[in-house]
């Protein structure tokens, strides 16, 4: 074990460490969302290319919004990693430098996976078959996505295990310097936590299938929209499985003793039993849907159940990760030195951007009213 | 000394964030660039009602979008991938200031993203009015990125009156804010040019709409070709001394400086002959040649601004090897081993006889074996020098560097590091610790080569 940092020592955070807490979880949660998407939902459309009708025009659908979704959850990613190195360099830095390679590759392997998300996508062309190398070029980004998603829990899970960082330094190094090549695959919480993400990856497909059927899609007839109620209902169910399966696996099995008996205790068990069991509310709205027919209303429950397991998961997420830390650096000792002024420009430029955003969007939505187009005004 | 230290054969690990953020830089310059040029361009075409200029433009936006969204955003996270694993702590301080500056940046980066998205997916369905509104706000938002990423990088190299008191708009507003917004704002609008050049070349046969687009394009070319001499000459001007020193000092340095300067004079002459004066002349070859001298040109201006900083990576603040500047003199009293979280665990691990109630004793150090005060050399040597040294063969590897240099000049040389380089960072160990790193420095240096002068006694022994 190495020894353990002095919160003093460290320089302080420019901004309350709830504010920290705050943007790292809801930056996170945004990533979620698309990462999802392209973790099952890529998986599923090559799968369901290849079939024909509905399941075909379902992967037609998002095939063709991949390259966006996938800019999106890029862009979505780059505030948890940016305050996760405000508030835990000292576990971050050592933790990703300690597997380096592991941990660079998933550029390499996500350039690679995007570049073949568009092939695949720009060679969706209805009732046309796809020229085999843009099916493959999918099926590359599709295993890239799941290797990536390893890699990550690889980085992510070490982080939070300071117990484990001296002997995995200690086997790839030359002359105390980390050779890069250390892994955390023997830690079980990785090979919990990485499914858990895939069952919530189904889960979110499911309630976005539904969301885009009802509100999106311009093809989406009443036959789709059946076939879409049981698809995603069965899609949810395997999510459901997973998640809940490795979800149990990741508590019972993974985590150490303190910070089990924390999250089992107080304030944290219902939160602790909700993270586990709010699947279920997803699935009694699928459920639903798929008895009672695709509604607006029931499409934006689905999207708001999901919305709230993955919500749950990151604070029970964030709550864990304080205290696996706790004994090496308690991070709510660090000190503080909120820099108001450069807080207040971002808070500023957020609000400013996101009306920006929301005028753009209603330029979208004019255009589906249809607003006249450049070749008749 | 904070963290542990990655160790890359051959390269060494700053050398792949300069190779990531070599490939970044062509491409994320031509994303704010391209930005300006669909702004105006468009604006253009649809004023003019000129519809095979439209159409073009059409053509060229996926190109684009491919480029700057995919290669562009995806080695953007990359270089924060790579700072983080190989400069953690320049890393952790740029962050701890800057972290709202990223933040906003962040802001622009997601309007960046759907206007572009916007753009390309919905041309053709958007009003002309509103096309071009969502042109400029793109635009906007690529040259606010730049503007508050320079902010950040400018701050590396002269970090101004931040140094004395500590805030984000001194640290952000430094010396060097202003001459490298001009110069990569004219960089980017230049190097845009060529890549319009390279594309229009080889998707339009020749004729009138190609020579409109290569004519349209070389007068903000010209004034890109203008902003990067003038905010060239203001860098020079706003150099801290240390980096106008190591730019007049090396040789190289020089020679490329003059010749990025020289080159744009050319590049600007050569732009109003050609591509402006007689468009019919741009052939996808001569394009081509064009494009490549420019990311030549760009990437060599890239490395010039990374030299000249050295020996630090934030200027006055973090030193190249990972260590803050202000804690020298604690390293040279308490031992670069003792001093490193990780160096002092390995010595304990491994050499728990020189430790004492948690404290290695210097002196205990020079009574291990020889193959051991060489290993704790080659620690040293990692942690201290393989940031920008290589160790036998590689980049600036120090074995052909030192070979041939007698032990006490050696150990001298390295206990004043900074007073005989100045550019090198000063010696942070004891002088027990110096004479580790002789010792593994020693073991790998090189057999003298023929043709270098011999030495004296093998002059004397001639005679």
């Amino acid at each position: 074990m190495m020894e353990p940092v002095d919160p003093s020592t460290l320089g302080p955070l420019p901004a309350p460490f709830w504010f920290i807490q705050f943007f790292k979880v809801l930056g996170f949660i945004l990533h979620m969302v698309p990462m999802n998407l392209w973790f099952a939902g890529m998986f599923l459309t090559l799968v369901l290319y290849r079939r024909e009708g509905h399941p075909r025009q379902w992967a037609e659908r998002l095939a063709t919004l991949m390259p966006v979704i996938i800019a999106f959850g890029v862009n979505f990613g780059i505030v948890p990693l940016l305050f996760i190195q405000v508030a835990y360099p000292w576990a971050f830095y050592p933790a990703t430098i300690l597997t380096a390679w592991f941990w660079l590759a998933i550029i390499g392997l996500l350039l690679v996976a995007y570049y073949g998300v568009y092939a695949f996508a720009f060679g969706v062309k209805p009732d046309r078959p796809m020229p085999a190398w843009r099916y493959a070029a999918g099926w590359v980004a599709a295993v890239f996505f799941l290797i990536i998603a390893i890699l990550f829990s690889n980085g992510m899970s070490l982080m939070a295990a300071p117990e484990r960082w001296k002997s995995i330094w200690l086997a790839h190094q030359v002359a105390g310097a980390a050779t890069g090549t250390g892994h955390n695959f023997a830690d079980s919480s990785l090979w919990h936590r990485w499914p858990m993400v895939l069952g919530m990856a189904f889960l979110t497909t499911a309630a976005w299938s539904v969301i885009d059927g009802i509100f999106f899609d311009p093809k989406a007839d009443a036959s789709y929209r059946q076939w879409l109620a049981k698809f995603a209902f069965v899609i949810g169910i395997i999510g459901a499985v997973i998640y809940v399966g490795s979800g149990t696996g990741y508590v019972f099995g993974s985590w150490p003793k303190e910070v089990f008996q924390y999250m089992w205790s107080g304030w944290r068990l219902p939160l602790t039993i909700l993270t586990g069991a709010s699947p279920a509310l997803v699935l009694v709205v699928l459920f639903i849907i798929w008895s009672r027919g695709l509604s607006p209303l029931t499409a934006v429950l689905a999207g708001v159940a999901q919305l709230v397991v993955i919500a749950l998961n990151a604070v029970s997420r964030q709550i864990v990760q304080n205290i696996e830390l706790a004994h090496y650096a308690p991070v709510w000792k660090i000190p503080e030195k909120p820099d108001w002024g450069p807080m207040a420009l971002f808070l500023g430029t957020f609000a400013v951007g996101t009306l920006v955003l929301v005028w753009m969007l209603q330029q979208l939505v004019r255009v589906h009213r249809g607003h006249p187009t450049v070749q008749e005004s | 000394m904070h963290y542990p230290w990655w160790y890359v054969p051959v390269l060494t690990a700053p050398m792949l964030i300069a190779i990531i953020a070599v490939l970044h830089v062509l491409v994320s310059h031509y994303a704010v660039g391209g930005g300006l040029f669909f702004a105006v361009e468009v604006s253009h075409a649809y004023r003019t009602g000129n519809r095979e200029y439209l159409a073009y433009l059409k053509r060229h936006a996926p190109f684009f979008i491919l480029l700057t969204v995919v290669f562009g955003a995806i080695t953007g996270v990359g270089i924060w991938w790579t700072i983080g694993l190989a400069s953690p702590l320049a890393t952790e301080v740029l962050i701890h200031t800057f972290v709202f500056g990223w933040a906003t940046e962040w802001v622009f980066f997601v309007l960046e993203l759907t206007s572009a998205f916007i753009f390309y997916y919905y041309w053709d369905r958007l009003p002309p009015r509103i096309h071009q509104a969502i042109a400029w706000i793109y635009a906007i938002s690529a040259w606010m990125s730049l503007v508050l990423i320079t902010g950040i990088t400018a701050f590396m190299l002269h970090p101004g009156t931040w140094l004395e008191s500590p805030s984000f708009w001194r640290g952000f507003f430094n010396p060097q804010f202003v001459p490298q917004v001009i110069s990569r704002t004219g960089g980017a609008i230049l190097l845009t040019a060529l890549y319009v050049y390279l594309h229009s070349s080889l998707t339009l046969p020749g004729g009138e709409v190609r020579n409109l687009i290569i004519q349209r394009s070389t007068r903000p070319a010209l004034l890109g070709a203008v902003l990067i001499t003038v905010g060239g000459l203001a860098w020079l001007a706003f150099l801290p001394p240390s980096a106008r020193m190591a730019l007049e000092a090396a040789a190289v340095l020089t020679v490329l400086t003059v010749l990025i300067f020289a080159l744009t004079i050319v590049v600007f002459v050569l732009l109003y002959l050609g591509p402006y004066r007689n468009p019919g002349w741009m052939t996808p070859g001569f394009a081509a040649a064009l494009l490549l001298f420019g990311l030549a040109a760009f990437s060599t201006g890239e490395f010039i601004r990374e030299a000249v900083r050295k020996p630090y990576v934030v200027y006055g603040v973090v030193l190249g090897n990972q260590i803050l500047e202000k804690e020298v003199p604690e390293f040279r009293k308490e031992g670069f081993l003792q001093s490193g979280r990780w160096t002092r665990q390995f010595v304990a691990d491994r050499y728990p006889e020189v430790v004492q109630n948690g404290r290695i004793l210097p002196e205990r150090l020079l009574q291990l074996s020889e193959q051991d005060r060489r290993l704790l050399g080659q620690v040293i040597f990692m942690h201290h020098c393989n940031d920008c040294h290589a160790a036998e063969t590689g980049y600036s590897a120090v074995g052909p560097l030192l070979f041939s240099r007698p032990r006490e000049m050696l150990v001298d040389m390295i206990r004043h590091l900074h007073e005989t380089h100045y550019f090198m960072p000063p010696w942070s160990g004891t002088p027990e610790e110096a004479e580790l790193v002789t010792d593994y420095l020693l073991s790998i240096a090189p057999e003298r080569p023929r043709g270098i002068y011999p030495t004296l006694e093998q002059l004397e022994a001639r005679r």
